[in-house]
C-alpha cells in the first residue's frame, strides 16, 4: 500500500483532491490531505510535518499557489525544505497562478470568464 | 484526591467508552453532539444519585429509556470511576462502580462496589458492596495490618433499592473511601459561563462560589473583597497582567440595595459600570475568581473556556488551569478553540469521535503520530487543524 501525502496551502485545495483522487488513484494508494493557513504557514509547517510522518514509504507532495511569486524561486525553496528534512523526492507543484487556473484552464481564461477553457496546467508550470 | 479514569458501558452516547490516565488538567475536544456535554453530565448524574436517588437522576435525564444507549434498554447502565484518593496516610486507587437497571418498570441499584486494593500484590478488596438495597460495609478498613476474616463487616439494609449506599454511608468519616468520593461529587462544579449572565446590577447577598452560570459573580467579588483581600488583591494583579488598560474593580451596593461591579481603566478618572464593559474582561475576571476560590472545587468541569476571549489570552487562561491543578485541584475543559488546544499538551488532550452513533474516547498520549509530531515541537491545535486528530472533524 502507497501513500500519498498532499501537503497543501489552503483547505479548499483540500476539498479539490478530495474530490479528484478517489477518482484517478489506482487501488492500493491511499492519500492524506493536509491543508495548512496559508503560505506562511505553509512553509513553516512543511519541514516538521515531512520529518514526523511516521508511515514508512510515503512519498510527499506539495502544492502551492504561484500568486504574484516567481514559481521558479518558489519551486526551489520548498524543494530545499522537503531536502532538509530528509525526502528530496518530494514532488512540488506550484499552480500558476492559483489552484483556480487547474480547474479552468489557464489563467487568461479565467480573467475572461470560464467559456471555452481548457485544462491546460502543464504549459506554465516549469 | 484525583480522578483518573472514567469508564462508561450504555451511558447515553457512550455505550463502551473509557477516558482512561486522567491528568489533573486535561481538555477534550470533538464535534458538535459528540458529547463532550454528556460526558460532564456524568458528575452531575452521579450527584443527583447521591442527593435525591437513581429513579430521580433519571427523571430529570427523560427516565431510563433516555438515558440508557440506544439498542441496549435491557442491560444495565454501568458508571465505573477510579481516582487516587490518600486513606489513613496511604495513597490509594480507589474504584467505585454503579450498575442500575430496570425491574418491572422502576430503576434500582444492581450493584455498588467500592474497592481497593491493601497492599500492592493483593486483589482489590470491596469495602462496601450492595445489590438492590442490601449488602455490607466494611467498618474498620483503615487497620490494614489485619487479615481479610477480622474485618468488621456490617450488613446494612437501605431504605430504597434505588438509594445510594454512599449516600448513607458516605456521611460517616469511618467509611473512609466512600467519604473521600462521597465529597468529590457533593463538590464537583461545572462552569458554564455566560457573560450576559454575570453582567448587570444584582440583588445583594451573600455567596461564596460562583455559580454554573457565573450570575452571582459581584456577590462573590464582594465575599472575597471583603474575607480574602490577599486573594482578591492577587485576582486584580493577574487581571491588569492580562488586560490592556485595567486597574480596579469593585462592587458597588446601589441605594436600592443592589450590587454592580466597576471596572476602572487607567486612562480614565470614573470607573465604567459592567455594561459598558467588554466580555472577555468580565469572563477572564470570573474565571479568575473561579480559580482562585479560596476553598477550591476538587474538580472543575469547564465548557469551552475560549469564548469572548482574545486569542493571545489562551495560553495564559491554560496556565491558570494548570496552576489550579498545581495547587490540587482537577479540571476537565471541553474546547472547540484551536488557539486553547495550542495551549495544551501531548497528555492532556482527548477527542470525541462518534461512530455509528455511539462515542469513542481517544487519547492524544496513544497516538504514535500526535506523539512524534509533539515531540519535535509541534502543536495541538496545528496537528488538530491539520486533521491529525482522527474522525474528530464533522467530514
Amino acid at each position: 500500500m502507497t501513500e500519498l501525502v498532499f501537503l497543501l496551502e489552503e483547505p479548499s485545495a483540500r476539498e479539490m483532491l478530495r474530490g479528484l483522487l478517489p477518482r484517478i488513484l489506482p487501488p492500493g494508494v491511499s492519500f492524506r490531505l493536509i491543508a495548512f493557513e496559508g503560505k506562511q504557514n505553509l512553509e513553516g509547517q512543511l519541514a516538521l510535518k515531512i520529518r514526523g510522518y511516521r508511515v514508512p514509504d510515503a512519498r510527499f507532495i506539495v502544492i502551492r499557489d504561484q500568486d504574484s511569486g516567481d514559481c521558479r524561486r518558489i519551486k526551489a525553496k520548498l524543494k530545499a525544505l522537503c531536502a532538509g528534512a530528509g525526502h528530496e523526492s518530494a514532488l512540488i507543484r506550484i499552480a500558476c497562478r492559483e489552484l483556480e487556473s487547474w480547474y479552468s484552464g489557464r489563467p487568461c481564461r479565467r480573467r475572461t470568464g470560464f467559456k471555452g477553457a481548457r485544462p491546460d496546467p502543464a504549459s506554465e508550470n516549469p | 484526591m484525583t480522578l483518573e479514569s472514567i469508564r462508561l458501558r450504555n451511558f447515553k452516547g457512550f455505550q463502551n467508552a473509557a477516558l482512561e490516565g486522567l491528568p489533573r488538567f486535561s481538555v477534550v475536544i470533538g464535534a458538535n453532539g459528540t458529547g463532550k456535554t454528556t460526558l460532564f453530565d456524568v458528575f452531575g448524574f452521579l450527584r443527583d444519585c447521591l442527593n435525591h436517588n437513581v429513579r430521580q437522576a433519571l427523571e430529570k435525564r427523560g427516565k431510563f429509556r433516555e438515558v440508557v444507549s440506544r439498542g441496549h434498554e435491557d442491560e444495565t447502565i454501568d458508571l465505573e470511576i477510579q481516582f487516587r484518593a490518600e486513606i489513613s496516610g496511604v495513597e490509594r486507587l480507589v474504584t467505585y462502580r454503579l450498575e442500575i437497571g430496570q425491574e418491572q418498570g422502576k430503576p434500582q441499584v444492581f450493584r455498588e462496589i467500592l474497592r481497593y486494593k491493601r497492599d500492592a500484590s493483593g486483589r482489590p478488596f470491596h469495602f462496601l458492596d450492595f445489590t438492590k438495597g442490601c449488602g455490607f460495609a466494611i467498618t474498620n478498613e483503615e487497620e490494614f495490618y489485619k487479615r481479610d476474616q477480622q474485618l468488621t463487616i456490617e450488613q446494612q439494609l437501605l431504605d430504597s433499592p434505588d438509594i445510594l449506599a454512599i449516600k448513607g454511608l458516605g456521611q460517616f468519616q469511618r467509611f473512609k473511601a466512600a467519604s473521600v468520593f462521597r465529597q468529590m461529587i457533593e463538590n464537583w462544579h461545572v462552569s458554564d459561563f455566560h457573560v450576559t449572565a454575570a453582567r448587570g446590577r444584582k440583588e445583594a447577598g451573600y455567596a461564596e462560589h460562583l455559580s454554573t452560570d457565573g450570575g452571582n459573580l459581584p456577590l462573590v467579588a464582594q465575599y472575597l473583597y471583603e474575607n480574602h483581600p490577599k486573594k482578591f488583591n492577587d485576582i486584580l494583579e493577574r487581571m491588569r497582567q492580562r488586560i490592556p488598560g485595567f486597574t480596579n474593580i469593585e462592587a458597588k451596593l446601589t441605594e436600592d440595595g443592589h450590587l454592580i461591579l466597576r471596572y476602572q481603566d487607567g486612562a480614565f478618572r470614573d470607573p465604567f459600570i459592567d455594561r459598558f464593559v467588554s466580555d472577555g474582561t468580565i469572563k477572564m475576571f470570573a474565571y479568575l475568581v473561579l480559580l482562585h476560590d479560596p476553598q477550591p472545587h476538587p474538580l472543575l468541569c469547564i465548557e469551552e473556556p475560549e469564548n469572548q476571549l482574545y486569542p493571545g489570552l489562551m495560553a495564559e487562561l491554560a496556565e491558570e488551569f494548570r496552576l489550579y491543578a498545581n495547587r490540587g485541584g482537577q479540571i476537565l475543559a471541553s474546547t472547540h478553540s484551536p488557539d486553547f488546544l495550542n495551549a495544551t499538551r501531548l497528555n492532556e488532550v482527548f477527542w470525541l469521535v462518534k461512530r455509528n452513533g455511539f462515542t469513542e474516547i481517544h487519547r492524544a498520549s496513544d497516538d504514535p503520530v500526535l506523539c512524534a509530531y509533539m515531540a519535535d515541537g509541534d502543536q495541538m491545535g496545528h496537528l488538530w487543524k491539520q486533521g491529525f486528530f482522527a474522525g474528530a472533524d464533522p467530514a
